[in-house]
């Protein structure tokens, strides 16, 4: 079903050159198809209906642009508000002076806390500061060699000793000052939300020493209990922003959503591989775009808006809904497609970029499609059906092609003009330029 | 009083509120758009999907039910369906049961291993740990550690080792000594990694080899905080290993794991186990009935 829906979106996407008003129902429409969407990605309930009730507000009292289609002008509202959402409290981790300051991490139990710590020790090194990291989770089995292991792997140092973790912390601090390290970087042990006492055992820990971030550690599998887990961490302990983990995985990851619109804080920093490098400042424009799951979609509408020859689009667009659009228009086509910028860019914009690039569709092949139909006489464009043995041959010679080439250019062209008549027909829109077998 | 016994009256409290709740759901007595909305929160805020949850209410809405007793029980037969799978078969006598635990990481795998060894313990059995995990820092020494707090055997090589080698000594030692089970501990890993997945068959394939007596039980650790990705979770794991089942972790939070629904709808797969916490009591054989009352709740 989750497939169905974004090809839904994604298919009135893709239709370049149809535009129109937005009206009620086509935002109603959007937004149940958002709907779903979002509660597919996991986006807790709740959240899913206050962000729908936000978009239709927005989307309502929003002017009509001219150049795109009602469903990319949806599309483009959700993701603008969402992106709005996850990076309204967007920070820089302020790694500035004074030194030595704490940064400590929590979460539950399996969230991924421990490499959390190794990493953003690695993160802030490679900035140039100097970490210590300390080993307060004294809980689980193993959990202090873990972290030493880990941390000499990448050099960095580690503190140890100590029978509580606040002694842990106290004296990883002072051995900060007075050995000149600039962040001190606490690992602590998983706890349910639901635990009163370990909950109260963070939150003594974090009025003792102050730090200047307290990170809570999500886990971006974890559904919608997200917005539980983020809500009562920040009403029991109180936290300033947020790691996202294990997003290498293929979870939409809603739970940042829910948690960021629940808490107000900001994500940090995500982690997407079991390497320590794998480890980076977050950006709202991907966690939005991956939630929807639509690949860079608006990014690519919004090149193609800019770059496309509107006054070309249009009359081409005329030509294709009565169906005479021919090998010269098709010309103009590819020369559009090339302007949009290397071809393996463009596909990994699009939605379901990765089945198109099974596809021999590359800037080399754009080049010899162009130069067969530059090798072909008008009366030709116009009318390809008269290209035939000697006149292929001719082609083929004259591109630089060969004739395998030229018959599939032919076959393809044919497959998209069966496309257009359906579409003159009024059978919905269907993409152009990606025509799903256009490129055999 | 023992963990179960809280869960059990956790359970009894979570009945109560469920019955006044749910009592109130189907109390607007018209069934109106307002009650099937909150049936749909409900079980979507339970982690059952959009298509589960729109099949349950849709199959709801056939019905016509005299009371909102009724209506409940209706639904709650109708889910209980939904997981009426055979009662797993925990040990084949006169065999070695090999048990291995795999799962992404951090669903409580190696805490698991620990219970499972208990379980087989409480009911006659020796079992010998293997630690398996040999990628992730610390990995066996975690099991090592909690071994040995429990005492049993443990057998596990340095990091690094190949886990399939470690499994071939571990299987190897339980054959000589003719134990009835073993468990293997195993590195955490994403289901999106080819590499490491092979690294499993692998292990499967060298177990079976070790030892021709094997009886192989695969078991996929899923954890109840995890959204609808448990479901590609699950279908990736089936594809590559064929687990016999699932266990189902990390009950004691607010989450349900209602996607355990939304596999069988694809999959069928059984749930074997599930853990409620952090000790080593901290688990049990899985209870349709108690699974439901805890997810309606
Ligand atoms: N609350 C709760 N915590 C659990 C449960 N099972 C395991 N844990 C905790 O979850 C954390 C991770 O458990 P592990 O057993 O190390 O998980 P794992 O799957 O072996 O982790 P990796 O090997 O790193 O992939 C530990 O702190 C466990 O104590 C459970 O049922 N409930
Ligand atoms: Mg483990």
């Amino acid at each position: 079903m989750f497939e169905a829906l974004t090809e839904k979106i994604q298919a009135a996407l893709s239709g370049f050159f149809s535009r129109g008003k937005l009206t009620e129902k086509q935002i109603k429409d959007g937004l149940r198809e958002l709907k779903l969407v979002l509660l597919e990605a996991d986006v807790n309930y709740q959240v899913v209906k206050e962000f729908i009730a936000e978009v239709e507000g927005r989307a309502i009292g929003q002017d009509v642009i001219e150049s795109i289609t009602p469903a990319q002008q949806i599309v483009k509202i959700i993701h603008d508000e969402m992106v709005r959402i996850l990076g309204s409290s967007k920070k820089e981790f302020d790694s500035r002076p004074p030194y030595p300051f704490l940064v400590m991490l929590v979460g539950l139990q399996g969230v991924g806390k421990t490499t959390a710590v190794v990493k953003l020790g690695n993160f802030l090194k490679k900035r140039g500061m100097k970490p210590l990291l300390v080993a307060a989770d004294l809980r689980r089995a193993a959990a202090q060699e873990q972290l030493a292991i880990l941390a000499e792997e990448c050099s960095l140092a580690v503190f140890s000793e100590g029978k509580t973790s606040s002694e842990l912390i106290k004296q990883s601090l002072e051995k900060a000052r007075n050995e000149g390290f600039d962040v001190v970087i606490a690992d602590t042990a998983g706890r349910l939300h639901l635990d009163e006492d370990l909950m109260g055992e963070v939150r003594e820990l974090k009025e003792a020493y102050n730090p200047r971030y307290t990170l809570f550690v999500l886990d971006s599998m974890v559904g919608q209990d997200a917005l539980n887990q983020a809500v009562q961490f920040d009403e029991k302990i109180g936290f300033d922003g947020m790691i996202l983990t294990k997003l290498d995985g293929d979870a939409r990851g809603g739970a940042a959503l829910s948690a960021v619109k629940v808490t107000g804080k900001p994500i940090y920093f995500v982690s997407d591989g079991e390497r320590v490098q794998n480890f980076q400042e977050f950006y709202p424009e991907r966690m939005a775009t991956r939630i929807l799951g639509m690949g860079d979609i608006l990014t690519l509408v919004e090149r193609a808006q800019a770059e496309m020859d509107l006054k070309k689009a249009k009359e081409i667009e005329k030509k294709m809904a009565k169906a005479q659009f021919d090998l010269s228009d098709f010309l103009l086509q590819l020369e559009e497609l090339e302007k949009l910028g290397p071809i393996g860019e463009i596909l990994k914009y699009l939605p379901g970029g990765a089945k198109l690039r099974a596809l021999p569709l590359d800037e080399k092949k754009i080049k010899h499609m162009k130069a067969i139909v530059q090798s072909m006489t008008l009366e030709e464009r116009k009318n390809p059906s008269i290209i035939k043995g000697k006149r292929k041959e001719r082609i083929a010679k004259g591109s630089g092609t060969s004739l395998l080439e030229v018959n599939q250019l032919l076959r393809g062209f044919e497959e998209l003009q069966k496309i257009m008549k359906e579409m003159a027909k009024g059978k919905g829109k269907i993409p152009f330029l990606f025509g799903k077998d256009f490129f055999k | 009083m023992s963990t179960l016994d809280r869960l059990r009256k956790g359970l009894a409290k979570a009945r109560a509120d469920l019955k006044q709740k749910l009592a109130f759901l189907f109390k607007v007595s018209n069934f109106d758009s307002l009650f099937w909305e909150e049936l749909e929160a409900k079980l979507i805020q339970s982690d059952l999907g959009v298509k589960t949850t729109l099949e349950i209410v849709e199959m709801m809405k056939k019905n016509s039910f005299s009371s909102p007793a009724e209506g409940f029980e209706a639904l709650k037969k109708a889910l209980l369906k939904t997981l009426d799978f055979p009662l797993p078969v925990l040990i084949e006598k006169n065999k070695l049961n090999f048990y291995l635990i795999v799962g992404v990481n951090g669903t409580g795998k190696t805490t698991t291993a620990i219970k499972l060894a208990n379980f087989f313990r409480h009911r006659g059995y020796s079992p010998l740990l293997i630690a398996a995990d040999t990628f992730r820092a610390a990995g066996s020494e975690q099991l090592e550690v909690m071994a040995q707090r429990h005492s049993f055997s443990v057998v596990s090589q340095r990091r690094g080792a190949d886990a399939a080698a470690v499994v071939f000594d571990g299987l190897s030692k339980a054959f000589s000594n003719r134990l009835e089970v073993a468990i293997a501990d195993t590195a955490g890993r994403l289901h999106t990694r080819k590499d490491l997945m092979d690294e499993l068959k692998k292990i499967k394939k060298v177990a079976l080899k070790a030892c021709p007596e094997l009886r192989m039980v695969v078991l996929l650790v899923v954890e109840a905080t995890f959204g609808l990705n448990a479901l590609s979770q699950v279908r990736v794991f089936d594809e590559i290993l064929s687990p016999n089942g699932l266990i189902l972790t990390k009950l004691d939070g607010t989450a349900k794991g209602g996607f355990i629904i939304a596999v069988q709808r694809e999959l069928q797969k059984p749930v074997w186990f599930v853990g409620f916490g952090e000790k080593i009591e901290d688990f049990d054989l899985f209870n349709k009935e108690l699974f439901i009352q805890a997810l309606l709740s």
